[in-house]
């Protein structure tokens, strides 16, 4: 692999690994709070890109060129998709499973929220599909990014060459993640978001309203994944399937950083991408594995990962 | 028609499989379509390599069981969450695999078997042509076969050990039961029937497709085995049912509403798995009221009476603790605690909350590794040795809290500690298939099941339901339990927690009965009461460390204990 | 009136009875002490007069209003605070921001934040000593200060403290009884769920005995004491501490 060839798949790994990280940071976020696992994360990505395609164009997507208007609503439309999708899948799917912090004390029901998060994804690819019935689609580009240069194309150092758009991406993708990160730091509402994942009972009992706080967290959640299918559907065809693996590869980032951190989940997302794009231009491997490798990843980072008390995967036995 | 029934007949297998560990050993197995798969592309490449059919089967359904046992042990510390990621991933890395590698699935057309449907056999002279009704017979002959061989597996060794890793995996472990190669080795039959549904399948279509074995089918089955499983006995019909009746409503729903057919069976799983969770309770609380049994189970005659002749006394040294470390995590619990525990007594542990008792009891019973010193067993180091390793070696501990089995009644209970304490190898297997050795094994059992009971007092309630045993009779059948293992070394975390003062006294009796069939006992304890009426030797702890050791007498008298229990020469002691 | 008043409180975890007709109340101002061994049931009144347990039958009447089926946070804003046992600090967050949290109901009002800190500081030292440093780098006695410090933060009429000693050094306990002695004198009332006797004796106005969820005794601290029942329940029979 020459020169110019790594540093384009580098970078495309860089762009793919920013959408990667915005959907894990998501991930990581919820399972701080609630420990959930939320399997119908990765079709919020998908069924935000849809449902904001579906509701501009009043059609089955085309790879239409959209006006600025059309193009600012198709985004804003897409994000807060996401948003409400993750905030139904919250309210219906995981909520009544969760133990109860307060006088409806429960033991909480895993069985009950990983069936409700696979039926919640199941639904959303199954809905949509009754209107999206082909393999894949192209979609548009509400960002038109692209058209900052004639080309749309910049030439690299060593001979490969790299999409403005994909510049763009990172650009845009690490940008909102990391304000994102830092508001969790740094604003009242982060502090306490950390409280709770820490210990709810006695955020309960200094009266923070532990439900609503993770319903935010859903809701960011969701936004961000919305905007990661924002940012990396049009470079693709987009099929309603392609959630699930979307979402088991955003999971395997997360775990790469560390389950449960934010900051970590951001980082993984972007290490799996580069990962991802440098098997891809493999000449051994090659695109066969894209899917393949992610998910290796994921069985073994689990089956391999932290042992101990504190591990919040692996049962105490002992 | 028949070929859908047989179809329904063979997924029905692949359901009963899945029951095996998302029931029996509650596990959420999310990739059962994998295994399928395993069993219905393994089965015509083998056949295309020249084996004959039930060869073939055969070694698919072993080459399944081995990715089983593999993805099994693999998974089998995970949480249950973390089962589910982690099988979900797992079915859909196959999935990606058929997809991408034509060469193996024949891409999206699938691999078409290459012989006709007909099976010879020139050993027996024979020729089968396998018509949809042969496969419905065969389908139906296995489900009925594993139905069976599933509850005589219950009834024996395995369903004790289910019903412990299933409610209990700490519980069971402190028992001596091997948790995670239970875990595996039910993954791994799992695994292998889904291979030979599949390759039922196969055999039957003609055809293996990967849509056929697509994730959504992962997800079917797992309903199906979650609805069929809640209900042990006609459970099987209503996985059926699921099954059978699923894709073909979705369709007439969709037709109904005029929607493309193919959709319909998505969003009807979907709504099943929804509903499963809400619906699991209800069902289970039906199907699993307790037994009322009208004919009970006789004690051997032999065995009635005051405890059967105690062990031999033993004299001296059993466990010893040398300068043992412990953390948790980054914190610090013990610091350099020395404890000698004798045969024959009861040695208690004593100590203001949070003084690391609990923490020493569980790093004698191996379940901590110490940072550092040395922990000895009868003169052997034992020091980093697993808590399973220490059962086996006659250290077993028991719990603060009640951990129970709820449908077990106390005599099973204490038999899943006999079996774990003494393991017979391949038990399940051996009494599947009615070994007569088994049955002396048994009768052995039996005995020191009775044994421990008798010793605390609760031969009386050997048979009653768990739920109508006393707070207090609970926790000595916790002692049951562990005195069941055959242990030389008993390890009790606050036995008397609850007791009211008749079953204390009942507790202390106990006690000193074990001491005098020579078990070295150690006791954590609050009760003060209890403590200085039955230890011989006390050791108080004071944040991590030693503050005391010694006889009763002799700790009652240290200044530093009075200081900590009556706050006596504490200057700041005099009321403001 | 009361300030809180418990009457025939029953409680089970699950199927297991836990508290069994549990009546007692505290006036305004006041210190009573609940005491019992372990599995006595303690907790489990904390629990239920915070909103964490919900009651089977019986109720809780706290400044004038029905907080039996209450939630945490209206119990919160009532002005009943509830510190949990086992320390639990937020161990990530500064002993600030777990001391600005426990004002979180009035998160909004910035100036009474910040007086009520100032107060906790003036009342612990030690914190303000180490008010950025992060709360799960402290020792046990200072994340006790640090719990009861956040309790105060919501400004409660009734503090309850569930085992405060529990694990702590001598000295840090003498220090304890002194804080908690302090916050009485600022006018808030304590409920202090305690094993050890001592602590209780020293400073408990009245006290609550409870074994095996039932009150077996209450009184002034002086007529309890005196009580032969207290030392069996705690010593037993002939026991050679006693």
């Amino acid at each position: 692999m020459s020169g110019g060839v790594a540093l384009q798949a580098f970078l495309s790994g860089l762009a793919l690994g920013t959408a990667y990280g915005l959907i894990a940071m998501g991930f990581s976020l919820v399972y701080r709070l609630t420990g959930v696992i939320s399997f119908a994360h990765g079709d919020l990505v998908v069924g935000g890109v849809f449902i904001g395609v579906l509701v501009v164009l009043g059609s089955t997507p085309v790879a239409a060129s959209l006006d600025v208007v059309h193009s600012i609503g198709l985004a804003v439309l897409i994000v807060a998709a996401g948003a409400a999708l993750s905030a139904c899948v919250y309210l219906v799917a995981v909520r009544p499973f969760l133990p109860g912090v307060g006088h409806r004390s429960t033991r909480g029901d895993v069985l009950g929220w990983v069936a409700g998060g696979l039926a919640a994804g199941l639904l959303i690819r199954e809905v949509l599909g009754l209107v999206l019935t082909q393999d894949a689609y192209a979609v548009p580009d509400p960002l038109r990014l692209g058209s900052l240069t004639p080309s749309g194309v910049l030439q690299l150092p060593g001979g490969g060459t790299v999409a403005v758009r994909t510049l763009g991406v990172i650009g845009i993708g690490l940008a909102v993640g990391i304000l994102v990160e830092r508001l969790l730091v740094l604003t009242p509402v982060g502090t306490a978001m950390k409280a709770v994942s820490e210990d709810p009972t006695a955020a309960a009992l200094l009266g923070l309203p532990v439900r609503r706080l993770v319903l935010v967290a859903f809701v960011v959640a969701g936004a961000l994944a919305g905007l990661a299918g924002l940012l990396i559907s049009p470079d693709r065809s987009l099929g309603v399937d392609d959630g699930v693996v979307l979402g088991l590869k955003a999971m395997a980032a997360a775990l790469v950083g560390g389950l449960g951190s934010v900051r970590g989940a951001l980082a993984g997302g972007l290490a799996l991408g580069v990962i991802e794009s440098f098997v891809v231009a493999s000449s051994v491997l090659g695109p066969h594995y894209a899917d393949v490798v992610p998910l290796a990843i994921l069985l073994i980072v689990l089956a391999l990962g932290r042992r101990g008390l504190r591990s919040p995967l692996r049962e105490d036995l002992e | 028609m028949t070929v859908e029934l047989a179809h329904h007949l063979y997924l029905l297998i692949a359901v009963l499989g899945l029951a095996l560990s998302v029931s029996y050993g509650g596990q959420p197995v999310l990739c059962q379509g994998a295994f399928l798969a395993v069993g219905g592309f393994g089965v015509v490449h083998l056949e295309r390599a020249g084996l004959p059919l039930a060869a073939a089967v055969l070694a698919a359904a072993a080459i399944a069981a081995c990715a089983g046992y593999l993805v099994g042990l693999l998974t089998a510390r995970l949480r249950g969450a973390a089962v589910a990621l982690s099988t979900w991933a797992f079915a859909w890395l196959v999935y990606e695999l058929l997809h991408a590698f034509p060469a193996v699935s024949g891409g999206s057309q699938g691999l078409v078997r290459p012989t006709p449907a007909r099976l010879n056999s020139p050993f027996f002279g024979v020729t089968v042509t396998l018509t949809p009704w042969v496969h419905v017979a065969v389908a139906g002959t296995l489900c009925l076969l594993s139905l069976a061989a599933v509850a005589r597996l219950t009834r024996g060794p395995a369903g004790l050990d289910w019903a412990a890793l299933r409610e209990t995996p700490a519980l069971a472990t402190s028992l001596g039961v091997p948790v995670l190669r239970r875990r595996a080795a039910l993954f791994a039959t799992t695994a292998a029937i889904a291979a030979v549904s599949g390759a039922g399948i196969t055999v039957l279509l003609g055809v293996a497709a990967p849509s056929d074995v697509s994730p959504l089918l992962s997800l079917q089955l797992f309903v199906a085995a979650l609805i069929g499983g809640t209900a042990r006995l006609w459970g099987p019909v209503l996985g059926l049912l699921v099954i059978a009746v699923i894709p073909p409503l979705g369709d007439a729903l969709a037709g109904a509403v005029g929607l493309p057919a193919e959709a319909s069976g998505g969003v009807l799983t979907a709504l099943a798995l929804v509903a499963v969770p809400f619906l699991r309770e209800p069902i289970e609380r039906l199907a699993s009221r307790w037994p009322e049994r009208t004919e009970r189970p006789r004690e051997p005659v032999e065995h009635s009476g005051e405890s059967a002749t105690p062990t031999a006394s033993r004299e001296g040294v059993m466990l010893v603790a040398q300068g043992l470390d412990v953390g948790i995590g980054e914190t610090d619990i013990l610091t350099g605690v020395d404890l000698e525990v004798r045969a024959g007594e009861v040695h208690a542990l004593i100590g203001p909350n949070g003084s690391g008792k609990t923490t020493a009891l569980r790093a004698l019973a191996g379940a901590l590794r110490p940072k550092g010193g040395r922990i000895l067993l009868e003169e052997t180091d034992v020091t980093g040795a697993g808590q399973f390793e220490m059962v086996r070696r006659g250290v077993t501990r028991t719990f603060q809290r009640t951990v129970g089995l709820e449908r077990l009644c106390p005599h099973s209970q204490v038999l899943l500690g006999v079996r774990g304490g003494t393991p017979v190898p391949f038990a399940a297997v051996r009494h599947l298939f009615g070994s007569a050795s088994m049955q002396d094994h048994a009768a052995t059992a039996d005995r020191e099941v009775w044994r421990a009971l008798h010793v605390t007092e609760l031969a009386q309630r050997a048979f009653d339901r768990p739920g109508a045993l006393g707070a207090g009779e609970q926790r000595l059948l916790q002692v049951a339990r562990a005195v069941a293992t055959g242990a030389r070394v008993l390890l009790l975390d606050e036995p008397a927690v609850g007791m009211t003062g008749p079953e204390r006294a009942a507790l202390a009796r106990v006690l000193r009965r074990l001491a005098a069939g020579g078990v070295a006992v150690l006791l954590v304890e609050h009760d003060l009461a209890l403590v200085y009426g039955v230890a011989d030797r006390i050791t108080v702890l004071d944040r991590g460390r030693v503050l005391a050791s010694g006889t009763p007498e002799s700790t009652a008298a240290d200044p530093a204990v009075r200081r900590i229990y009556l706050g006596d020469a504490d200057p700041s002691s005099t009321r403001a | 009136m009361a300030l809180l008043d418990v009457r025939g409180l029953c409680a089970r975890h699950g199927a297991v009875p836990v508290l069994d007709d549990v009546s007692f109340h505290i006036e305004r101002g006041e210190i009573v002490a609940l005491l019992g061994g372990n599995g006595a049931g303690k907790s489990t009144v904390a629990r239920a007069v915070s909103g964490l347990h919900r009651p089977s039958s019986g109720e809780v009447m706290f400044d004038g209003r029905d907080i039996t089926r209450a939630d945490p946070r209206r119990i919160v804003q009532g002005g009943l605070s509830h510190v949990p046992d086992g320390r639990r600090v937020f161990p990530s967050l500064t002993v600030e921001e777990n001391l600005t949290l426990g004002a979180y109901l009035d998160g909004r009002r910035k100036n009474v934040v910040a007086q009520r800190r100032e107060a906790v500081y003036r009342t612990f030292p030690r914190l303000a000593e180490r008010r950025a440093q992060r709360a799960g780098s402290l020792s046990g006695g200072e994340q006790q200060m640090l719990v009861i410090g956040r309790g105060l933060m919501s400004d409660p009429s009734l503090l309850v403290l569930d085992e405060p000693s529990a694990g702590l050094a001598p000295a840090s306990i003498a220090a304890l009884a002194e804080d908690i002695a302090a916050i009485r004198a600022a006018g808030t009332a304590v409920l202090l769920i305690e094993q050890h006797l001592q602590l209780a004796l020293r400073l408990a106005d009245r006290l609550v005995v409870l074994q095996e969820g039932h009150v077996i005794l209450s009184g002034s601290t002086a007529a309890v004491a005196a009580d032969p029942r207290i030392g069996r329940m705690y010593f037993g029979d002939g026991n050679p501490l006693k």
